[in-house]
């Protein structure tokens, strides 16, 4: 296995605050909030359609908070400035970050669903199962690569507001703790915009059984192109500038 | 020059907007050699070593390592750097930061023996982020001999260690120039440069003031002092005693008179007719003769911008 993706696995795992909050206050805010609704939303049971809904939100906490705050803070104390002195390339730098996130949030993408099926009595076919959790884990890389981004774009205490912001954010806006269903128009339309109510869907349609909705996968690719150039982007101007 | 030179700087330039960071260096490092980089803080020594390991790129002219371009040379192992902001990983363990490095190398030596070369085989399973300065740089020395490189470049090696573990790293790093590789580094330490290095290159404003050997600079800013005290002292008459370098005069009776030939000068001062009193002759470390070298140059700048 690569010994980087290893220790930034060690590093993330050891941090029982990061597991804690991208983890662990998910799956509270699920069994908590699960048993108080009887009314079926969009026609799904409520915990049931939580299950996708925490899920994002899991999956948008962990991803975020492996690239960015380690991309800022290893710029600051000059360890990439290190690496560029080593064999290793910076896309490979950058590549393991992205790894590394894309493994955390998987890891809590898996907690709520065990969750969900173990405790708040969820029942769906295993192809299911396996397409919701596939789908949201596979358009979390979206978030990933937006918080490698940012980690570019602020410094190692700055990104600690502005991911906060975007988690906040993306989280509300996106629906994901109260459906948008009930949104006035307008901000249902803020709503649409964001990366979250798309990686939702797209869970929310494969637990139907149903394949992804075009919108929903095209929304999420234009995210993903448009962090992949800017992250790129400031990732060429650092390293002329480092 | 029959071999390719370890390092070749051709007239290189850099600036940070309007201030001229380096302007206009140009020496060569043969293979083999030591080459201490002394020079006051902003004399522009760490822009020349970011520029020699490829991470800035010269405005103008040209930065070779063994006739390759810096990153190329860099990719191949041939060269290995401590910087002085290089930061480490956080949050992983010491030996954990070597096997990555390792891992990371083209041709790397065994983890084992990078630890032992390193001398951090004791601190091994600690955390990079709970140690003391003078370890984190050998732990930076470390990551810079991961390659066993043909060429080490050090910034200011020593910084945050004490006295003790500055004599060991540098009998460490003695062990390996004894095997013929080259080692360029910048210091504050001047006795570091005096013990260590085998020719000295001074840099001052951007551009190099002195390329010469410790010896060299010694006595070129004059290798003796003569102190002593004497009535209503001439400076005229002072400066033309021979091998005299320099003469300062303190609180109207003592004297200060650097010279190159200690014997002659003393004798000629007797001869003279003078009556120093107290006189003591004193070796000028490498530190006074930087000194001395590096005032010279900025003092007609002070004089030139006094009168603006």
């Amino acid at each position: 296995m690569n010994v980087m993706l290893e220790l930034e696995l060690k590093r993330a795992f050891n941090d029982w605050r990061l597991i804690l909050f991208t983890i662990g206050m998910p799956m509270v805010i699920y069994l908590a909030t699960a048993a108080q609704f009887d009314e079926p939303i969009d026609g799904t049971p409520v915990a049931r359609y939580l299950l996708v809904s925490m899920a994002v939100f899991g999956a948008i906490g962990a991803a975020l908070s492996i690239g960015g705050p380690r991309v800022a803070m290893e710029r600051e104390i000059g360890w990439t400035r290190q690496l560029r002195l080593t064999a290793m390339s910076g896309v490979r730098y950058v590549v393991v970050k992205l790894m590394a996130a894309a493994v955390v949030t998987l890891v809590s993408i898996v907690a709520i669903f065990v969750l969900g099926s173990l405790v708040n009595d969820v029942h769906m076919p295993i192809r299911e199962w396996v397409m919701s959790a596939g789908l949201v884990w596979a358009g979390s890389w979206v978030l990933c690569v937006l918080s490698v981004l940012l980690g570019y774009l602020f410094t190692s205490t700055s990104i600690t507001v502005g991911l906060m912001v975007v988690n906040m954010g993306f989280s509300m806006l996106g629906g994901l703790f109260w459906p948008v269903n009930g949104f006035p128009h307008w901000l249902r339309l803020v709503a649409e915009a964001t990366p979250t109510y798309h990686l939702a869907q797209l869970g929310h349609v494969a637990q139907n059984g149903d394949w992804p909705a075009t919108t929903d996968v095209a929304v999420l690719a234009v995210y993903l192109l448009v962090s992949v150039a800017g992250a790129a982007w400031l990732y060429r101007r650092d390293e002329v500038r480092v | 020059m029959t071999r390719t030179a370890a390092i070749a700087f051709r007239r290189v330039r850099k600036s940070y907007g309007d201030v001229r960071a380096v302007n206009g260096l140009d020496f060569e490092v043969r293979p083999g050699e030591t080459v201490a980089l002394l020079g006051p803080n902003g004399a522009g020594k760490s822009t020349a070593l970011d520029m020699l390991l490829g991470l800035l790129r010269p405005d103008d002219g040209d930065v070779r390592l063994f006739g390759e371009s810096p990153s190329a040379a860099i990719r191949a192992g041939r060269a290995g750097a401590m910087l002085q902001r290089g930061g480490l990983m956080p949050g992983v363990g010491v030996r954990d930061l070597v096997r990555l490095a390792h891992r990371v190398a083209r041709h790397p030596l065994p983890v084992d023996e990078i630890m032992r070369r390193a001398d951090i085989e004791e601190i091994a399973a600690r955390p990079v982020d709970k140690l003391s300065g003078g370890q984190v740089q050998r732990v930076r020395f470390a990551l810079a001999i991961i390659e066993d490189p043909e060429l080490i470049v050090l910034d200011e090696p020593t910084a945050g260690m004490d006295v003790k573990a500055r004599a060991r790293f540098w009998e460490n790093m003695r062990g390996l120039t004894d095997q013929g590789r080259t080692v360029l580094f910048a210091t504050h330490y001047m006795e570091e440069a005096d013990g260590a290095a085998d020719r000295v290159l001074v840099m001052h404003q951007g551009r190099l003031l002195a390329d010469t050997t410790p010896e060299g600079m010694k006595s070129r800013a004059g290798s003796r002092q003569l102190v002593f005290e004497l009535d209503d002292p001439d400076p005229r008459v002072l400066g033309a005693l021979p091998g005299t370098v320099d003469v300062v005069v303190e609180r109207g009776r003592v004297v200060r008179l650097r010279s190159t030939d200690s014997d002659a000068t003393a004798e000629a001062l007797f001869l003279g007719g003078l009556r120093p009193r107290h006189l003591e002759i004193t070796g000028l470390g490498l530190e006074q003769a930087y000194l001395s070298i590096t005032e010279e140059a900025t003092a007609p700048l002070a004089a030139a911008h006094a009168h603006e």
